[in-house]
């Protein structure tokens, strides 16, 4: 990273006037850490290029990693009113209406970021259940994991979590089949005992105490001498 | 009836493939019917209902005609802005759809092979010939009107968005005068922007193609592999094949056109060698040859014998690249590669198509076509960024599992995967720009993955050491410290150690690191202690403690929590030094080189190849279950004592027992060794009177 902004700062000294190159030496800022001198750098690539949207996306960046959330929404919907489809700028504002409790506005975001024909890495599919389910709503939680895994194919990524959300939603028969269709992805204990807690959760209230994970064996010693 | 023609009408089936080859290539020829800045006639009024796509309908009415590029655009496009589009007054935002007609004249319509559109756009298009729908771009399917958006939106129509219309798509050209009808629709109602232009060349004959990337083996299990190749020119894809080089058997064709041809073989038996030939329609562009020949894995239940060849921050497309690759290249001579990894940063400095091209397609080109790679990304490959996304050209360049196909399980994504080879299982993750998190994806899937394991063999890979004093320090604060080093460290060796991961490779520092036999260790260097180090010394069967030793699962998942070495080989294309001392590290070097992994059934032994093409690091890990101790060495001493040497494996418990009578035994331990050591020295002290005295060495 050192190497690599020590070569951009030696490009901008001989050509100051490259917007690009004063966003990608901002990005490496970021990636230091060095917020204030990412900002700077960003308002000397917007003075160059005025509305150009891949720099209110990276003062975005930076303003969520410092975070300043409020200021990184504020400039993530700048970028999104220069250009409405930039995936990378709704999510960023996605995560920090999520982190200021603003659920609806973070969901509301990340619902457009999936809905695009691109397809979606795992990861904001289980982002988007995670705020759901903080929001009060493991059932849409659920619907949204299963979109995620008619896309992507039956990850366990987006499987496993489903079914933590079902019994959540108060949707035993739907965990205990998502449970079966997860079992070949994990251990005997763990699906013995997530198992278990599901069907006494049907025959019992939910405050029942939950089983904890079955003990595995010990493994064989090995003796090391002194 | 010419070679094109043959095509089109009888290339369903073989008596059409034979045809085919019989004819061979014509000469091609391409021409520009319409140009890129071609005058159009344009409406903003909603034509739904209106036939405005035929040749017959009247467009004298419309706005025009205006030289493209139309636009409602700030931005510098890479074409002439030439004619502005009107707004709606009433928003003064632009329409929601536009509607263009132009005309061109095509001369030898029967002779055409292909008709290339090349077009700035923004946002999406449905392009209509002679009144036939041809192609959608950024459009959903279904019905399409004024008030139907785009599905995609762009940012600025700074790209071309090229097409090609081949085989039966070309029905609806005719000789003469075509009318070609777009519209183009907005992503949403506050866009602020809409260009479009199109430009359209025609190709005659086949065209004459060669080869500009490949071939190159990808994503292979044991039924399958993927065959990709580059050419010049858009052309179809063809790949002969079969286990006999006399007499490939089997032909996979695919007769849409372009550039990029990635061609999936199946139904393949495992553990079989294929020899395959690839090209265009007509002619065969590489192979058939005893160079071209692909592997298929062996089952998981297999014993099979595998070399893999590990690669790290190669991409430097310098002497010291290839000086390493020359190394390998000499030291395996003919012998089979099953698999070769490619730690990341695998194309220096941004990760680029031609970065590629010159650091991997022209550095590899013998082994590429014989061999699957399976990469990890590095930070050069994504210039440095740390969106996760899928734009990097990395991921256009590599096929990579996504869905367990190769093995392990689904992860969804090809930032991360993994495959089986036999008996081995290798982990590629991606430490650059996936969430690095305990609750991530990434991590939920690597437990599954695990969990799923029974292959005797663990291997992960990826590009940021969780161990180094390297050129990157993996202790917070240290020099080159990057924040991925210390996350991967936290929060995936846990889980990678408790699935019983036996090696884990890494780049990004420039040299080459290896360490004892670890686990547990999760912190920077200073927490470091004895009780992380599952077994010392060298790991070499030959002096010190002899091979690291690990239980065998047998078949079931593999035991956790009992050792893994840890390796640095970032030095494939580079040394930058560093400390070079840290704790963990059995060696660490700042020499250029590569790492060799053999797979012998219940051993693995690996290598550190230097660019001299001599070893200077090496050890064994031996999974239990083999390797019965022996006695050897047997001497008499002076008062009658027997002294003798065991030959054993380091921390085994080891009963070392006699008797004077074979015929009917009555085995007597004199002693229990409790051995650091594979060679200790045993002492009978009540061996003299006898006769005859036997001995045994067992396992409690």
């Amino acid at each position: 990273l050192d190497l690599r902004l020590q070569a951009v700062s030696r490009q901008l000294s001989t050509n100051a006037t490259d917007a690009a190159l004063w966003l990608e030496r901002a990005d490496l800022h970021r990636q230091h850490r060095d917020f204030l001198a990412a900002l700077t750098d960003l308002t000397t690539a917007e003075q160059l290029r005025p509305r150009w949207a891949p720099v209110a996306l990276q003062r975005a960046r930076v303003l969520a990693d410092a975070g300043q959330l409020a200021g990184a929404i504020q400039a993530a919907s700048a970028c999104l009113t220069l250009d409405e489809g930039n995936a990378d700028a709704r999510v960023i504002r996605a995560r920090c209406c999520a982190e200021l409790g603003q659920l609806t506005a973070a969901i509301a975001d990340m619902d457009l970021v999936l809905a695009a024909p691109v397809r979606p890495l795992p990861d904001l599919y289980l982002e988007r259940a995670r705020w759901q389910s903080a929001a009060g709503k493991p059932a849409a939680a659920v619907q949204g994991l299963d979109a995620g895994l008619a896309r992507l194919g039956r990850t366990p990524s987006l499987l496993l979590p489903a079914i933590e959300y079902a019994q959540q939603a108060d949707d035993i028969a739907g965990a205990l089949a998502r449970l079966e269709q997860a079992r070949r992805f994990m251990a005997g204990p763990d699906y013995e005992c997530t198992r278990s807690n599901l069907l006494r959760q049907v025959t019992s209230p939910k405050s029942s105490p939950p089983l904890t994970p079955a003990v595995t064996p010990p493994a064989p010693t090995l003796i090391i001498p002194p | 009836m010419n070679c094109l023609n043959f095509l089109r009408h009888y290339l369903l089936g073989p008596i059409g493939l034979i045809g085919l080859f019989l004819c061979g290539p014509d000469q091609a020829q391409a021409v520009t019917v319409l140009p890129l800045t071609a005058p159009w006639r344009y409406t903003t009024t909603n034509l739904d209902a209106v036939p405005w796509t035929t040749s017959a309908y009247n467009d004298t009415a419309w706005s025009g005609p205006g030289n493209a590029l139309l636009y409602i655009e700030e931005t510098t496009l890479p074409a002439p802005k030439n004619t502005a589009l009107p707004t709606n007054v009433s928003t003064s935002l632009p329409w929601r759809t536009y509607y263009f007609r132009t005309a061109f004249t095509l001369t030898n319509a029967t002779g055409l092979w292909s008709v290339t559109f090349s077009n700035l756009l923004d946002d999406g298009a449905v392009y209509y010939l002679n009144g036939v729908e041809v192609k959608r771009l950024r459009m959903d399917p279904g019905l399409i009107t004024n008030a139907t958006f785009a599905n995609t939106a762009v940012g600025d129509a700074t790209n071309y968005d090229a097409f090609t219309l081949a085989g039966s798509a070309l029905t609806n050209f005719v000789e003469g005068t075509n009318v070609l009808a777009v519209e183009v629709h907005q992503i949403n109602a506050i866009s602020t922007d809409v260009v479009f232009g199109a430009s359209l060349m025609a190709s005659y004959g086949w065209p004459d193609s060669a080869l500009t990337r490949g071939p190159y083996l990808q994503s292979s299990t044991t039924s399958s592999v993927v065959i990709r190749w580059r050419t010049d020119v858009a052309v179809a894809s063809r790949v002969i094949y079969g286990p006999n080089l006399a007499s490939l058997e089997f032909t996979n064709l695919d007769l849409s056109i372009g550039t990029e041809h990635i061609v999936t073989l199946t139904n393949l038996q495992p553990d079989t060698r294929y020899f395959y030939a690839v090209g265009d329609a007509a002619t065969n562009l590489a192979g058939p040859d005893a160079d071209h020949f692909f592997l298929t894995h062996p089952l998981p239940q297999s014993t099979k014998d595998l070399r893999v060849w590990v690669i790290g921050d190669a991409g430097t497309k310098n002497a010291n690249q290839q000086a390493v690759r020359n190394a390998f290249t000499n030291f395996n001579g003919t012998n089979l590669v099953h698999a070769w990894l490619q730690l990341g940063d695998n194309a220096y400095d941004n990760g680029t198509d031609a970065e590629h091209q010159a650091a991997v397609f022209n550095m590899y080109p013998t082994l590429l076509r014989s061999s699957v790679t399976w990469p990890a990304l590095g930070n050069h490959d994504t210039a440095y960024g740390t969106a996760y996304v899928d734009t990097y050209p990395y991921f256009d360049i590599f096929t990579l599992p996504t869905a367990g196909e190769a093995g392990g399980a689904p992860s969804g994504t090809e930032h991360y995967y993994s495959f089986d080879l036999g008996m081995a299982h290798f982990i590629c993750l991606d430490s650059m720009t996936a969430s690095r998190a305990t609750n991530g994806a990434m991590a939920t899937w690597l437990r599954s993955d695990l969990a799923m394991n029974s292959n005797r063999w663990t291997v992960a890979y990826w590009h940021h050491p969780p161990y180094s004093k390297g050129s990157h320090d993996s202790d917070p604060g240290g020099p080159g410290y990057d924040v991925q080093m210390g996350e991967l460290r936290a929060n995936f060796l846990p889980i990678l150690e408790a699935g019983g991961v036996d090696l884990v490779l890494a780049g990004h520092s420039h040299s080459y690191e290896r360490s004892y036999l670890l686990d547990g260790h999760y912190g920077t260097s200073d927490t470091f202690n004895s009780t992380n180090v599952v077994q010392p010394g060298s790991g070499r069967e030959t002096n010190g403690l002899g091979a690291y030793l690990k239980p065998d699962g047998l078949g079931e998942s593999p035991v956790g929590n009992r050792g893994a070495i840890y390796i640095v080989a970032g030095s494939s294309g580079q040394v930058s030094g560093g400390a070079l001392n840290h704790v963990a590290m059995f060696t660490s070097q700042n020499v250029l080189g590569s790492l060799v992994l053999d797979f012998h059934t219940n051993r693995l032994e690996a290598l550190f190849l230097p660019t001299n093409g001599v070893p200077n690091d090496w050890f064994s890990l031996i999974k239990e279950g083999a390797y019965p101790p022996q006695l050897t060495n047997a001497s008499v001493l002076p008062g009658g004592e027997l002294q003798f040497t065991v030959l054993s494996r380091a921390y085994r418990t080891n009963i070392i027992e006699t008797t004077s009578n074979l015929l009917v035994p009555d085995w007597m331990a004199i002693t229990t060794n409790l051995s650091t050591n594979a060679v200790f020295e045993v002492l009978d002290t009540a061996a003299p009177g006898f006769t005859n005295r036997f001995y045994r060495v067992r396992r409690p």
